[in-house]
């Protein structure tokens, strides 16, 4: 086991800069997420800690020591592809005892490991069988009995459920979880899946345009997203265009609806200028939405209820509020149970101030 | 959508007679040579007057033809093992290296008929003369190899196509060094385009007249041409009796590969090329 650090990684292919200083660290036994748009650098910052490629500028260390110069072969890395790439010619044995094989073991060593870690994935009396005979679950848990009996120093995973149907990810889920947790190894897992990357890993890294946005612990990072786009690929979101009171921006801000907010800036270190135009951000569970009824309160607006998407616990409630410069558009996450509006409802919208973040107007 | 389906059917059913009509076409020169093998009479007839198998006894009547199966079995041996293993470095180079111009060697590299047989066989005289080299089995089996080449090298480049390079990475990634990671997954991967590139390599040189007729010299003699030279000597049909028991070796051998790797998928498969599917990375 290894802490890794990645520092300040560029990297072009094909004349096309794919990392553009990518800096993460991983502790020891730490399990992180690298989320990100499809092209965004986040595999080949994975290909760059296995070895696949090296970065143009920059290092990546293991435990403190560069490891830029040892191929792939020596890294002592253990890696799950995304399409698990299990050596279709050998047993789900041969294949788990590949890496044992290669460290020149001995037979008997080879198979008790190999007992141990099908064991360990639930797979013992598997061990006869060939990649092609199993089901999509079964060779996911075939290529990760793989990477870990090799005990490598860092274990890496390439969208480890991204190829599983909708049931086998949360089983998988859970396991690899259980997994990571027990067997403690330092682990990278790429995804494009936030709810994946959230569930996952002890902190989660978001990526864009080959560099790393934003590094937090699940909850941190989703209810405290520090840019907007952060936020938006984090789940989902409401954004509005607002105006900063001219004391300042936490004396409020004024909304294109009317009301006036007093809501936080995403970075509390951040200056705005009085007056200055910034983005208010929302999640759609926060958003409050009631019947209307004669007697508004302060703080409320009316919208109406464009559509209603049922959503299984939930239903998202799609509003459109009149405002200055044109109507606003806004979901909400009600509870699906009990819910007592309809398409062409009109109702009273309130922004809780503690749920509303201000980030500067250009998106970052 | 019913009108279509009218025009469709008479359409349908005219290419389904026409096909018919070419297999019956392609079949036909096997089962009259198979009919006309078991005549009793001492001329090729067909249908024949009566039975007999007397023209298979006959088969060894074929002039030297000892000394030109175990040359025939050399030569197509050599050739398909050397054209095989060299295939091997050519379809590596195709589909996993970036090698410039590789669209214009694949197509020259798997195409037999990319050069006239009689340009070839010309080339190949006046090369050997030029190099100094004597007429003997190995000009004859470079001769060989030049033509049969092209198909290991099809059948290497689909099974590589088809298989995935993550293999190699994940190989590596489990500490094999590139050469053990070459013997154990990529070479595995590459069998059927092996065992497959090699049979039609074999058979194609073993069945080969026109570059042998070029550079075959002296004691140096080949199946096909003494089967030829019995021909056109004769006309009894020893050879048709030859002929019917290499059909159906040859079949034998195709249909058992065909089970096995599923050989004739595969070279289908290379159709389109190297480096036509994958995209490289």
């Amino acid at each position: 086991m290894a802490s890794v650090q990645i520092d300040d990684l560029h990297l072009a292919l094909g004349g096309n800069p794919v990392l553009n200083g990518v800096s993460l660290e991983l502790a020891d036994g730490e399990c992180v997420a690298l989320l990100g748009p499809s092209g965004c650098g986040k595999t080949t910052t994975l290909r760059a800690l296995a070895g696949f490629v090296r970065g143009d500028r920059g290092e990546v260390r293991f435990d403190g020591r560069s490891v830029d110069a040892l191929p792939a072969h020596r890294r002592n890395v253990g890696l799950v592809f995304q399409d698990y790439a299990l050596f279709p010619h050998m047993t789900v044995a041969e294949n788990v005892g590949y890496g044992l094989r290669m460290r020149g073991q001995s037979r008997s060593a080879i198979r008790a490991s190999v007992g141990e870690a099908l064991a360990r994935v639930e797979l013992s009396g598997f061990e006869a069988r060939l990649p092609a005979q199993l089901s999509g679950g079964q060779r996911q848990r075939v290529a990760l009995a793989r990477a870990i009996v090799i005990e490598p120093d860092v274990l890496l995973l390439d969208e480890p459920l991204g190829a599983l149907d909708r049931k086998l990810r949360d089983g998988m889920q859970v396991e690899l979880k259980r997994l990571q947790r027990e067997l403690g190894i330092t682990t990278l897992i790429v995804t494009h899946d936030q709810e994946e990357a959230l569930s996952l890993s002890n902190r989660v890294a978001v990526m864009f345009a080959g560099r790393i946005a934003a590094v937090d612990s699940p909850a941190a990072l989703y209810r405290r997203p520090p840019r907007a786009d952060v936020m938006a690929f984090l789940g989902r979101a409401n954004f509005l265009l607002v105006t900063l009171d001219p004391a300042g921006v936490s004396a409020g801000v004024e909304t294109p609806m009317g009301v006036r907010l007093r809501a936080q800036p995403a970075d509390p270190l951040r200056v705005f200028a009085a007056r200055a135009k910034a983005q208010l951000a929302i999640r759609p569970e926060h958003v409050q939405v009631r019947r209307a009824s004669a007697n508004a309160q302060t703080g409320e607006f009316s919208a109406s209820v464009v559509d209603l998407i049922y959503r299984g616990a939930l239903a998202e409630v799609l509003l459109q509020a009149s405002a200055a410069g044109g109507p606003v558009r806004l979901s909400a996450d009600l509870p699906a149970e009990g819910l007592n509006i309809q398409r062409g409802d009109t109702v009273a919208v309130r922004l809780p101030d503690e749920h509303c973040l201000i980030f500067e107007e250009n998106g970052a | 959508m019913r009108r279509s389906e009218l025009v469709a059917h008479p359409l349908e059913r005219l290419i389904a007679i026409a096909g018919w009509g070419a297999m019956l076409f392609l079949l036909f020169p096997v089962v009259f040579t198979t009919v006309v093998s078991f005549g009793a009479g001492e001329l090729i007839e067909f249908p024949p007057a009566g039975w007999s198998l007397r023209w298979y006894a006959h088969i060894g009547e074929i002039h030297r033809v000892g000394a030109a199966v175990l040359y025939s079995l050399l030569i197509a041996t050599c050739a398909g093992v050397l054209a095989t293993l060299l295939a091997i470095g050519v379809a590596l180079c195709l589909v996993r290296l970036p090698v410039p111009g590789k669209a214009v060697i694949g197509a020259l590299v798997t195409s037999p008929v990319a050069v006239p047989i009689v340009a070839l066989g010309i080339a190949l005289i006046q090369f050997f003369i030029w190099l100094g080299i004597s007429f003997t089995w190995y000009s004859l089996l470079i001769g060989h190899l030049v033509l049969v080449i092209a198909y290991p090298v099809r059948t290497l480049v689909a099974s590589l196509s088809l298989s995935n390079p993550a293999l190699e990475e994940a190989a590596a990634s489990l500490g094999a060094r590139p050469l053990t990671a070459f013997f154990t997954i990529t070479l595995p991967q590459m069998k059927p385009g092996l065992i497959s590139g090699f049979l039609f390599a074999f058979l194609i040189s073993f069945d080969n007249y026109p570059i042998s007729i070029f550079l075959v010299r002296g004691a140096l003699t080949v199946l096909p041409i003494e089967v030829f030279n019995y021909i056109s000597q004769n006309f009894d049909p020893t050879p048709a009796a030859f002929s019917t028991i290499y059909t159906l070796l040859l079949a034998l051998i195709i249909v058992w590969a065909e089970r096995r790797w599923s050989i004739i998928s595969l070279s289908v498969a290379s159709e389109g090329g190297p480096g036509g599917k994958r995209s490289d990375r």
